[in-house]
């Protein structure tokens, strides 16, 4: 494609580094995202850290010194760490609250799967949209929510070797449960985990369950597959030869919108050879969504393309899966999967997946209203090939163009490199 | 609609009289021809930013919001890897292309001031 074919996507009213970013969010799905997935290297404790609030790039970054200035990072000749599994008392304390957590949470959450308020019902009087299509039969949407990976909290993993303040400025320590603080990194695990699903190089789910997410960075709000690929190239020793040849394919492509590479530049219709995972963050609003968008959010969940949508209620994240229009004009409503559940974190997923299925599949998909949701969401799209891309383009084009004022994207034909400081400075004054 | 009303509530709204605030900013509309007098705070809800030392600004009207929101960015001296989220009175988000001039057109406030809120995402657990 000549240079001429050049766009970058992004969300109106950003500048061109924030663009694509859902920092916060992005930060602890990078970071946290295998908390318990990573547990099985014992060899190196300093991967347990758990980092709120730097993107963790790789082993070396994890070390580096300014890392350590936040964190008491722990090193493995540390007789405090050594003596911790034996250190009863300190790790009571922090469980008896977690306990209550835990049991309220699933309390929570099985109140909420026995009542039938919310639940999806496909019939004539609603049209169902599930990742981006119609389903027009229970059973077949059930068939296709339990195809789903459904990531929950987890209990009872390896302590994570910590001692920091949280978000909510409350002390954290020693942690064996990502219950009341991971759901939002599950809800993220949930978007990558079925965007790998639905990909076209069939991965097992097992498979995707085992891949260290953990060291992917998402440091620009894109996961592009090549990261995944690489952590499951390290992990699935007997498999490096098929994984490892998928990612020498994907080498070459890596796709940063906020680096100044656009979409078309890397991705040449003959060579097309990767998928790309798209996340685009978004703020619509300060307190709730503005009512123009809810239409616009709908329109933007039935894209083919489409792979899930990172929000939830406030204080509160899910995994958006789909939505349910009436007939009858009620307002629609988004389907969603819900991670707050405590389950227990079980090692070798691979060789108990049989057995333990039901922790990683659930058929409880539930319905919210537009108007509950927090305002900020982060839109998945996995684009396959180039095909795809062109579609998803001619789509952005359209629906922006019908938005006019409300839409959420714009599209540049041309990529304009805007970050000259000169431009304002000397424009400014302060009153 | 109530509830993003509660939200914009300005410490410079309470501190000053809406008549001194209307004359405030008819001056400085005459003084500074083209530049748009902006008041920014926080939103109570963020807690990740930091307080602006300033909160009033004068604006070339002929900006965009992309070039404002630098500006601020730059005060706060927020990395590039930070998410700033600056929403107007009608709450909605703003092309980056879209002029200041033309903003205030739309947002103004009655006391002829720009007002706005700034905030990164929030958190959810």
């Amino acid at each position: 494609m000549e240079s001429s074919f050049a766009e970058i996507v992004r969300p109106a009213g950003y500048s061109d580094f924030e663009v694509i970013r859902r920092d916060d969010l992005a930060r602890l799905m990078g970071s946290v995202l295998a908390l318990d997935e990573m547990q099985d290297q014992d060899e190196n404790p300093n991967l347990y850290l758990l980092n709120h609030r730097s993107i963790v790039e790789n082993r070396k970054s994890l070390q580096s010194s300014d890392v350590e200035d936040q964190y008491s990072v722990v090193s493995n000749g540390d007789e405090e760490i050594q003596d911790f599994h034996k250190n009863h008392t300190l790790k009571i304390d922090v469980t008896i609250k977690q306990k209550l957590f835990e049991k309220l949470t699933n309390f929570g959450y099985s109140v909420q799967k026995s009542s039938s308020q919310n639940k999806v019902q496909i019939n004539d009087k609603s049209l169902t949209y599930l990742l981006g299509f119609t389903v027009d039969k229970q059973e077949l949407f059930d068939k296709f929510v339990a195809d789903m990976i459904w990531m929950t909290y987890k209990k009872d993993f390896k302590p994570l070797l910590i001692e920091k303040t949280s978000i909510q400025g409350q002390k954290v320590q020693n942690l064996t449960t990502d219950c009341n603080w991971g759901c939002v990194i599950r809800s993220g695990q949930m978007l990558v985990a079925n965007a790998l699903v639905q990909s076209q190089f069939f991965y097992q789910v097992p498979q995707i369950l085992e891949l260290q997410f953990s060291i992917c960075s998402f440091n620009d709000g894109i996961i592009t597959m090549d990261k995944l690929l690489e952590k499951g190239c390290q992990i699935q020793k007997e498999d490096v030869a098929i994984v490892q040849n998928l990612y020498m394919s994907f080498d070459e492509n890596v796709t940063r919108f906020s680096d100044g590479y656009s979409l078309s530049q890397n991705f040449k219709e003959p060579e097309w050879i990767n998928e790309v995972l798209v996340i685009v963050n978004a703020r619509l609003g300060m307190e709730g969504i503005n009512s123009n968008y809810h239409q616009v959010i709908l329109k933007y969940m039935k894209f083919p393309q489409f792979i899930g949508l990172m929000g939830g209620k406030p204080k509160k994240a899910y995994y958006f899966i789909g939505q349910q229009e009436y007939k009858n004009g009620d307002p629609a409503k988004l389907i969603y999967l819900d991670p707050h559940v405590v389950q227990k974190y079980s090692k070798n997923i691979s060789k108990n997946y049989q057995q333990e299925k039901a922790k990683y599949h659930t058929t409880n998909a539930r319905l919210i209203k537009i108007k509950n949701l927090d305002p900020c969401l982060g839109f998945g799209y996995l684009i396959k090939n180039y095909a795809d891309y062109k579609q998803f383009y001619e789509l952005l084009r359209k629906y922006i163009e019908q938005d006019k004022e409300n839409s959420l994207f714009t599209v540049f034909e041309k990529f304009d490199y805007i970050d000259d400081d000169r431009r304002y400075t000397h424009n400014t004054a302060s009153l | 609609m109530s509830k993003t009303r509660d939200d914009f509530n300005f410490q410079f709204k309470d501190e000053i009289a809406f008549e001194r605030r209307a004359i405030e900013s008819e001056k400085i509309r005459l003084k500074y021809d083209g530049r748009i007098p902006v008041i920014i705070e926080k939103s109570s809800t963020d807690q990740v930013l930091c307080d602006l030392e300033q909160t009033k600004f004068l604006i070339p009207g002929d900006f965009t919001f992309q070039q404002f929101q630098m500006v601020i960015r730059k005060r706060l001296q927020l990395p590039k890897t930070h998410s700033l989220y600056i929403f107007f009175h009608n709450n909605k988000l703003h092309a980056n292309e879209k002029s200041l001039s033309q903003i205030y057109s739309e947002c103004k406030d009655h006391d002829g001031f720009l007002y706005c809120k700034y905030a990164s995402e929030n958190f959810t657990g």
